[in-house]
């Protein structure tokens, strides 16, 4: 059963610093890799029109994302967003959009500017896991 | 028989169908996916009338969004 996802710490970081450079947009990306090991991640442009409370990914560039990654024999390994005001915890229209239940759905706050906090969670069937996020693989 | 690729993965349809009724035959709801044929995204509206055949290569992608207030 996977209880982790790794997202090495030089990706944390440009998770955060993307969703830093958008503010007060939500920023959205994706992560590939493999295992539930981020190796690369493709900040992407939110195209909602209401980007200061959602986000929306270009189905032009998901689809030349996918497949990249399915050329690089990776996966998607997460999809990530962030939460300017609010925790950084699925709400009701990431339940409602989460059609990716083998991805890790990462979110960001910026609630509090300068103390970004990133957590992991699983979405499957509407049900909510939040699995630790390690830096590099270990055994626990 | 009509032997199709989607999301690079080999697979065998018993005939050509419409683009509407691949998604019934996948249990997906239109108005969640985008769906490129031969590497050009078809229209919501012209999947009923779009016929996959045999040799054609799909892309078919869930919508990705969210965010703190929908």
């Amino acid at each position: 059963m996977i209880t982790q996802i790794i997202i090495p710490n030089e990706i944390q970081e440009k998770i955060i610093a993307h969703c830093l450079k958008n503010y007060p947009k939500e920023a959205c990306g994706i992560l590939a890799g493999k295992g539930g090991q981020a190796e690369i991640i493709y900040p992407l442009i939110n195209i909602s029109e209401n980007p200061e409370l959602c986000y929306l990914i270009d189905a032009k560039e998901q689809l030349k994302v996918f497949k990249e990654i399915r050329a690089k024999s990776l996966e998607i390994t997460a999809i990530y967003h962030s939460h300017t005001h609010t925790e950084a915890y699925p709400s009701a229209k990431d339940l409602e959009l989460a059609f990716y239940p083998d991805s890790f759905y990462v979110i960001v706050t910026l609630a509090d500017k300068n103390k970004p906090k990133i957590r992991a969670f699983k979405i499957i069937e509407g049900k909510i896991k939040e699995l630790n996020i390690k830096e590099k693989e270990t055994n626990g | 028989m009509a032997k199709i690729v989607v999301n690079g993965k080999n697979e065998e349809l018993e005939k050509s169908v419409s683009l509407s009724e691949l998604l019934k035959l996948k249990n997906i709801r239109p108005e969640v996916v985008t769906i490129e044929l031969n590497d050009s995204i078809v229209e919501r509206k012209d999947y009923a009338v779009t016929i996959v055949k045999d040799g054609d290569r799909l892309e078919l992608v869930y919508f990705m969004g969210g965010g703190e207030n929908g």
